[in-house]
């Protein structure tokens, strides 16, 4: 579904060049939990915005679903945003003046849909459990109902792919529990999903762990097929009420 | 994204941002409100500078006396009597100006004129049996003054319709007396009415023999004449007869340099070209103010809005993240400078309107504003027009932020 291949990332003037991303190869199937680990300015924020077409790699090429984003115009990789991606950030990133509805139904706004959106986004918000807030502006809720929010946002459009950068790192143990039972029930719905974290215990929730260090990706898991014996669905709650301790 | 939605988008946009929507909105309201009201003014001083000349009457070449300028100073216009009843007696000789109905020699003063408990300040014209023609009044009833009351100084008046009114109320003035400076005038006749010319209140005078006036109303000074009024045969003779006249004039004063002259002469298009170059300079002046009102307006717009942008980067990045494409953000923040626009537009237009309306019922003593459609449709399209090009600018740059950066700027 994803190929890295060569993957560099430099930020900065040329004078000054950061180099965030250095010689990255990674394949990502169809289908798979792959979290992605490191320490705090390992790079790991940086592969998850290139996976998820909010960057353009300095060098290299990322082929998403067969086409290599380099070549894409911006209204194409928006396009692609839209439709075959789902983000959740570890601060939520909802649009404070919106209310939740407003703030779940933007994809479908963007996506030009209009006949099915008060049924799509009324789904997705009984789904996160959030349906009594729909009218509340985001900016009053508290961090895991936020959260809640942001996944339903990112389910809207029903993407192959969701991306989520440390989905847990700001809300609480419980909120953490509901939000990793979610991200393992859509992978069992046969989406491909990429976590992004600097915790080991919620890493292990995923089929694979990829480590990155420095720029540049230190060890690979091995890469599952399609699995349903993943190691979330023997036993998801036990693995999250580990991960978030 | 469908137009509608962009509309929507755009509009949660302001709504969730109000006051600074209303801040942008009153620049586009001052500004639109100034153009209209500005402009209204300066059509209605210049209509009603150019309706006053013109309902002077028909036709007519004015002469006025004035200082000789070899002094070195130009004496003010009435200070001097340099015109003579002579002149007026030369000017009406059929000789020396051919192309002349009659030569009509006026003086005026603003006095009390009363009778029992009315009492009611005017304009006093002093002047001779012509001045009705001339001027174009007609009597209503009653008699006007012929040349023998004029030279037996006879204390005889005629009433406007305004002066009627007020000092009459009740009953016909034909008969009556009324006192001016405690002299008694018998009124013989009342002219009637001619309304408003420009600022002017045309009924609001009474005539009298200019002998009478001299004599009996202003019996300290020097007897003197203010204006002669020449009557043209036609519209297109008031040339020659400016000439005639001046040529006239030069002789009976034996001035032989035109440049010397102690009199001016004016014809009637000569002041409405005059009154119609002022009014075109002070619509342009007025106009300019507003126009750079509005321009203040909009570049208030654009710091506004770059402020907008630079606070709203994170939410541009959301929006970018979860699909919106550049164009998609371009198009929300010009939609929303729009909306502004045209909100403000129609806002300034009402208020210029109202306050157009408002002026021309508190101020009596100038003209009422005309609010012209051209002035309405001007403001309209300057704010539509500021208002979208304070706003490109900002929503350029909205579009341009990378969705990463923005989503970063949390």
């Amino acid at each position: 579904m994803i190929e890295l291949a060569s993957v560099g990332k430099i930020y900065g003037s040329a004078s000054a060049p950061v180099t965030a991303l250095r010689d990255v190869n990674l394949v990502i199937q169809r289908g798979e939990f792959v979290a992605v680990v490191g320490p705090s300015g390992s790079g790991k924020s940086t592969l998850l915005n290139l996976i998820g077409c909010l960057d353009q790699p300095s060098s290299g090429h990322l082929v998403f679903l067969g086409e290599d984003t380099s070549k894409l115009n911006d209204t194409k990789l928006s396009r692609i945003r839209n439709r075959s991606i789902g983000f959740v950030f570890q601060m939520f990133n909802l649009v404070p003046e919106l209310t939740v509805y407003e703030n779940i139904e933007l994809p479908l706004v963007y996506a030009g849909v209009t006949r099915q959106r008060r049924a799509l986004t009324t789904n997705v918000l009984e789904r996160v459990g959030m349906a009594h807030r729909a009218e509340h502006p985001a900016s009053l809720l508290s961090g895991g109902e936020q959260q809640r929010v942001a996944i339903a946002r990112a389910l809207v459009n029903d993407p192959a792919l969701i991306l989520a950068d440390e989905p847990t790192g700001s809300i609480d143990p419980a909120s953490a529990e509901q939000v990793m039972e979610l991200l393992c029930e859509l992978h069992d719905q046969a989406r491909t999903i990429v976590l992004v974290t600097h915790n080991m215990s919620v890493a292990a929730v995923a089929q694979r762990v990829v480590r990155i260090e420095s720029g540049t990706i230190s060890e690979m898991g091995r890469a599952v097929q399609h699995d349903h014996l993943a190691p979330h669905a023997q036993n998801p709650s036990a693995a999250v009420a580990g991960a978030v301790e | 994204m469908k137009f509608r939605d962009a509309i929507l988008v755009a509009y949660r946009g302001l709504t969730r941002h109000w006051v600074r929507a209303t801040l942008n909105v009153l620049g586009i309201v001052a500004g639109v409100a100034s153009v209209i009201m500005l402009v209204s003014v300066a059509h209605a001083v210049n209509g009603s500078a150019k309706a006053a000349v013109e309902g002077l009457g028909a036709n007519l070449v004015l002469v006025y006396p004035s200082g000789a300028p070899s002094s070195g100073v130009q004496i003010g216009i009435g200070t001097t009597s340099s015109l003579t009843s002579g002149d007026v007696t030369a000017l009406n000789n059929v000789a020396n100006v051919p192309d002349a109905v009659q030569a009509v020699p006026s003086a005026g003063v603003s006095a009390n004129v009363s009778a029992s408990a009315h009492t009611w300040q005017t304009d006093v014209i002093g002047t001779t049996a012509g001045f009705s023609a001339a001027r174009g009044y007609t009597l209503s009833q009653g008699l006007a003054f012929g040349p023998a009351a004029v030279s037996a100084a006879q204390p005889v008046v005629i009433l406007g319709q305004t002066v009627a009114r007020q000092i009459f109320p009740d009953v016909s003035p034909i008969g009556q007396t009324v006192l001016i400076d405690q002299q008694g005038f018998k009124v013989i006749g009342e002219y009637a009415a001619r309304g408003y010319s420009g600022l002017y209140n045309q009924d609001d005078l009474v005539v009298m023999p200019i002998s009478t006036l001299w004599d009996q109303v202003l019996p300290t000074t020097l007897p003197r004449i203010q204006q002669i009024l020449v009557q043209a045969s036609s519209a297109n003779t008031t040339t020659n007869v400016a000439t005639e006249v001046t040529n006239t004039l030069l002789r009976q004063h034996s001035i032989t340099d035109p440049a010397l002259a102690d009199f001016r002469v004016e014809t009637q298009q000569d002041l409405v070209a005059g009154a119609e170059r002022v009014g075109t300079v002070m619509q342009w002046m007025l106009g300019a103010v507003a126009v750079i009102a509005l321009l203040t307006g909009g570049i208030g717009i654009m710091s506004l809005m770059l402020a907008t942008v630079g606070e709203r980067a994170y939410e541009i990045g959301v929006r970018r993240a979860v699909g919106a494409s550049r164009e998609d953000i371009l198009g929300q923040f010009l939609i929303e400078a729009l909306l502004l626009a045209v909100l403000g537009g129609i806002t300034g237009i009402a208020l210029g309107f109202g306050g157009a309306t408002f002026m021309g019922d508190v101020l009596t003593d100038v003209p009422a504003p005309v609010v012209t459609g051209l002035a309405v449709l001007v403001a309209g399209l300057v704010a539509l027009v500021i208002g979208v090009g304070a706003g490109l600018y900002p929503a350029v740059r909205a579009s341009l932020l990378q969705p990463v950066e923005a989503v970063r700027r949390q």
